[in-house]
Formats: C-alpha cells, sequence, structure tokens
C-alpha cells in the first residue's frame, strides 16, 4: 500500500474520490489532494444545462462551487497541520442543505476554508468553554476563519447531526468542572429554559440577552445534535456566571425538582 | 445607590487628575477634550451631562470617570477598533474583568455594532458597557463624533475604543439598566426586515406601514419602539417619521425575530426614576443616559438621584441600547 492509499484509509475516504498526492510543505503543512473519479456516467443525468443537483440527495444544488479546486485546512495527522486540496465536477460537489450527507469531514463548504471535520471540532471546543484564540493557535487558521463557523452554527447553516457522541461527550466534560448546582447538560431544565414560555426569570441583564439570542438559534436548528450543542453554551454560560447568578441557579434546582 | 461614578470638573482639574498616572474615561466637548494631557485615559466628544448639580451641556466642562483597579492584577490595556475588528475585541478582555467601549456616532462601527454585537465573540460572557459619542446639536452638519486615545492623543471617527480592565478573583463587574418604558402590550409590531429603518410591519396579525400608523394613530415619536428580551426592556428610539418614503428612522436597528410594542407614556422623568433607583447598589463605577431623555424629559438643572454620566447618542450594556440609563458596579464576593 502506498502513502496515498494509507492516507485514504485512515481518512475514510472512498470512491468515487481518491487520495492522488500528499507532500509536506515549507510551513509544515502535510497537504493531501483529493480527486474524483466519476465511472457512472453520473455526471450526464445530475448536470443538466439549467440546473445542477446535489449528487447525493438529488436535490437542486445552489451551485455554490462554481470553481473544483479549492483548499480546506483539515484536523491535525499527529503533530502535523493539515490541509485538503480537492479536484472534482461541480455536480459532484456537497449542497447546502445541512443535513447533506456528502458533509464528509474530510470535505468543506465553498465559503469555509476549513472542513467540515474541523468546523464541528470547533463548535464542540467552543461548547466546551475552549476560547478562539486557542482553537485558532492549535488549527492554524485565523479568528475570522472560527467566527465564520460559529456563525454558521449559529443560524442553523452548518449541522452538528453526526456529532450526536461529541455532543454528548462535550457536555460531559463540563460535568467534570466545579458546577455546585447547575444541572447537568441531560437534565430536562435546559429545554425547558430555551422555551420561550418557561417560567424561569431572572434579573441579570446578560442573562436575559444571552437567553434570547440563544431561543432564537434554537429556533433555526433542525437537529437534536445541533440542540444538545446549544444546551451546552447555555450551561457553560450558567458556570462562568456562577458568582453573579446564585438566585438563577437556585431556581434552576427547584424548576427541575418539580 | 449612593455614591456618584465620576464628576464634570474644569479642565484643569481633569488635566491634574490625569497627571496622577490613574486610569480614566473621560467625556467633553472635541476642542476641551483635545486640550488634555496625554495619559491612561480614553475620551469621547460630547458637551451633555449629568453632573453632580443635575443636567447640564456645556463646552468648557470634563465628565472624568476614574476607572477601578488593583494592584493584583493586570493594568487596563487600550485598544481600537476598526470595523473588520470590532466583532473579536472580547477576545482581548479578561477573563474576569469588564471592558468600557466608546462608538463615535453615525459611523460604520456604530452602525456594525448596533446591527451585529449580540453575535460578536464572547458577547454576554465577558462585561461591556460604554456609550456613543456625540456632538452639540448646533454642530449637526459641521462637526463630527470622535473617540480619543489619551495615551497617543489621537482621535478616530471610525473606531472603536476599549480599555479592558481586569478585575481581582475575588470581584466581579455586574451590568445593569434603568429603562422606565413599559411595552403597551395592546399593540403587538413585527417587521419583515432588520435595519434602522423600518416601514412594512405586522401590527396584531395585519399588514400595515409603520410610518402611516404612526400618523393615523396620532403615536407620539417620542415614546420608543420596545421590546421584552427575557424580562430586559430594550428601546429602538425614533428618530424620524418619513411620510414622503413612508419609512420611519430608528436610532437603534430592529430585527425580525423580535415582536415590539409602543411604550406607555411616562408622566414625570424625574420622579419615576427615582422609584426605580436600585437600593442594593453602593458606588456606581460607570454610568451614562440618553440625550433623548435629556431632552424629552427636560433633565437640564434637574437630577436623577446621585446618578452622573455623560447624556450620550446610544448607550452600551452589552449590546446597543436608546433612552435608557446603563451603569456598572463592582461586586465583592
Amino acid at each position: 500500500m502506498n502513502t496515498p492509499e494509507v492516507i485514504q484509509q485512515l481518512l475514510s475516504i472512498q470512491k468515487p474520490w481518491k487520495v492522488s498526492r500528499v507532500e509536506f510543505d515549507d510551513d509544515n503543512f502535510f497537504n493531501i489532494w483529493l480527486g474524483y473519479e466519476d465511472t457512472s456516467g453520473l455526471s450526464q443525468l445530475f448536470n443538466t444545462k439549467k440546473n445542477i443537483y446535489c449528487k447525493h440527495c438529488a436535490l437542486k444544488s445552489d451551485n455554490q462551487f462554481l470553481k473544483k479546486d479549492i483548499s480546506w485546512v483539515h484536523t491535525n495527522i499527529g503533530d502535523y497541520s493539515t490541509k485538503i486540496h480537492a479536484s472534482f465536477p461541480v455536480y459532484a460537489a456537497p449542497c447546502k442543505r445541512s443535513d447533506c450527507s456528502l458533509k464528509k469531514p474530510w470535505l468543506g463548504g465553498s465559503k469555509l476554508k476549513i472542513t467540515y471535520g474541523i468546523a464541528h471540532k470547533i463548535v464542540e471546543l467552543l461548547s466546551k468553554g475552549i476560547p478562539f484564540s486557542v482553537i485558532c493557535r492549535d488549527f492554524k487558521i485565523p479568528v475570522e476563519t472560527a467566527w465564520l463557523v460559529k456563525q454558521q452554527f449559529d443560524n442553523g447553516s452548518l449541522s452538528m447531526r453526526k456529532d450526536r457522541q461529541a455532543a454528548k461527550q462535550s457536555g460531559a466534560a463540563i460535568s467534570d468542572e466545579r458546577t455546585t448546582g447547575i444541572p447537568d447538560t441531560e437534565s430536562n431544565i435546559w429545554l425547558q429554559l430555551l422555551n420561550k414560555d418557561s417560567q424561569f426569570k431572572t434579573n441579570s441583564l446578560n442573562l436575559s440577552l444571552f437567553l434570547t439570542k440563544i431561543r432564537g438559534q434554537v429556533k433555526n436548528m433542525q437537529d437534536e445534535e445541533s440542540t444538545r450543542f446549544k444546551i451546552n453554551e447555555l450551561r457553560h454560560f450558567f458556570i462562568k456566571n456562577q458568582r453573579t447568578l446564585s438566585k438563577e441557579i437556585a431556581q434552576l434546582t427547584s424548576i427541575n425538582s418539580l | 445607590m449612593k455614591m456618584a461614578a465620576g464628576h464634570l470638573v474644569s479642565p484643569e482639574s481633569a488635566s491634574e487628575l490625569i497627571q496622577s498616572g490613574k486610569f480614566f474615561y473621560c467625556a467633553a466637548d472635541e476642542k476641551i477634550i483635545s486640550s488634555l494631557p496625554t495619559g491612561n485615559w480614553i475620551g469621547g466628544t460630547i458637551p451633555y451631562f449629568m453632573g453632580d448639580n443635575g443636567g447640564e451641556t456645556s463646552r468648557d466642562k470634563v465628565y472624568i470617570q476614574e476607572i477601578p483597579i488593583s494592584n493584583d492584577v493586570p493594568k487596563p490595556s487600550i485598544i481600537d477598533y476598526g470595523p473588520a475588528a470590532l466583532s473579536h475585541m472580547l477576545l482581548d478582555a479578561p477573563e474576569n474583568g469588564f471592558s468600557i467601549i466608546l462608538l463615535p456616532a453615525n459611523s460604520q462601527v456604530h452602525a456594525d455594532f448596533a446591527e451585529n454585537a449580540p453575535s460578536y465573540d464572547n458577547m454576554y460572557m465577558k462585561p461591556l458597557i460604554g456609550w456613543v459619542t456625540g456632538i452639540h446639536l448646533d454642530d449637526m452638519g459641521s462637526a463630527t463624533p470622535k473617540v480619543v486615545n489619551g495615551t497617543t492623543k489621537k482621535f478616530y471617527d471610525n473606531s472603536a475604543l476599549v480599555m479592558h480592565c481586569p478585575l481581582p478573583d475575588d470581584e466581579a463587574a455586574i451590568i445593569d439598566t434603568i429603562n422606565l418604558f413599559e411595552p403597551d402590550e395592546e399593540i403587538a409590531i413585527t417587521f419583515n426586515k432588520s435595519g434602522f429603518t423600518a416601514d412594512d410591519c405586522i401590527i396584531n396579525g395585519e399588514p400595515h406601514n409603520l410610518s402611516e400608523y404612526i400618523k393615523e394613530n396620532n403615536i407620539d415619536t417620542r415614546l420608543p419602539l420596545v421590546s421584552n428580551y427575557c424580562g430586559a426592556i430594550v428601546n429602538a428610539a425614533i428618530q424620524e417619521v418619513n411620510e414622503g418614503a413612508k419609512s420611519v428612522t430608528l436610532y437603534a436597528p430592529v430585527f425580525t425575530d423580535v415582536e415590539y410594542h409602543f411604550a406607555k407614556k411616562i408622566d414625570n422623568y424625574v420622579e419615576a426614576f427615582s422609584a426605580a433607583m436600585p437600593d442594593h447598589v453602593e458606588h456606581v463605577s460607570f454610568s451614562c443616559n440618553c440625550i433623548l431623555n435629556y431632552l424629552y424629559s427636560e433633565l437640564e438643572g434637574k437630577k436623577t438621584g446621585n446618578i452622573t454620566g455623560p447624556m450620550t447618542f446610544g448607550e452600551i450594556a452589552y449590546q446597543l441600547f436608546n433612552q435608557t440609563l446603563v451603569y456598572m458596579h463592582i461586586e465583592k464576593y
């Protein structure tokens, strides 16, 4: 097995995609070139004169991939930061649907300069309260990129559907912190709090504003896993502000016990 | 609430304070603020104040407030943020502390902050308070609102100036508002698009044009549109009703996913303000109030309790507020 084949196996890349070349560069990046080999004739079927359809879900695509060559930063392999360079026909690109399963971890979007795998990792780390600066330093990506990921997640265009396990794990990680009186992420109290008809009351300005924002974001989310990440974020807010939210934390406990 | 945040003083007195080497924020008319010496301060242009003797318009005085600092933590840092960097400013804020932000009115950073602050990184996680700088209303068209970095005396009309202030572990900054306006729940308004200009909207389930509705129903435009953010009342003040364009210009943007109401009338602002003052706060470390409250409630010469500060073109308590008093105090744990 040659090196591209090993990398292809490590990243679980399956046909018609294949790793065509790998190379280290002077900036300490491990570069992976990804090709697309269509032997099925689907290009004729899916690429009509007027419309481009997502090869996976067969729904009309928004033609977001106007170019077929694109590069994304991917999660590190060992100590090396990794870049994936993909070359594929427009019709083979993932569509904009947040739950399109063509959104493999080693692929990215047309606007993100990182893969979906790393985007999910960023959301997971943020929900654990890891600062942007640390995440960007470790993945060697600019703050603007991580920020764009956060925005796409918050407005529902980046789904966490594939990361059920990660969502649970991030909640578990926060459970280990000093969180006296703050219910864990599995508690129903958080879903109640996300409901605008909740009986929960607060005089804390930052909590009122934060709760309004997060309720609005959850309204746009289509899957349970994304909501779970938002619950982690809400719980992290209580942990970060637990000194000033003692009345609210007592209220959580009392509503939770009803 | 017993102690005032800062004081309205002569430029000479302000200069003496600045030369002590301590950290301050200042507010004054541009000519006066230009005359202050370099030092550890940030400032903004405005000639309207709530001073120790009540509301006052002055082109000769400086409002100066010392920033509480401790020897146990790093000194505050002063950073300017242009439009591209503004959304990441709280990355520079201390994990425990607060940040004071000054934004020049009618600038790109002002508009960006007004529309997007809720989605800024770390927003609501780290305390952020401040105000939108302005000018004397007689100078409209001949002067622009500015902010100034006192360490360099550099003025900006399209950057935010932020002082990031760390606090010791046993202290926390608490930010709150006093907003006397209450929603008239009988009329519910939602908008088809977000922004500083409002036109087509849904009022009690029926499509309307806001400008026409205001005119037809003789709505008092000195009263803001108000919305309830999980208990916090947030205002969007009405700047102008444009009958020709059939639109309403606002001092803060309205958002599509928020329900708004017209505010109920306040009979006596000063009395209502005194009744609304929290009694558990010993010392205010920062406060400012709105120029519209100053004008509409005719606060010149009148006191709003012991609260002092600039009367501003927008108040910031995490996000932008209108016609609201914002304040901060430090609590010890």
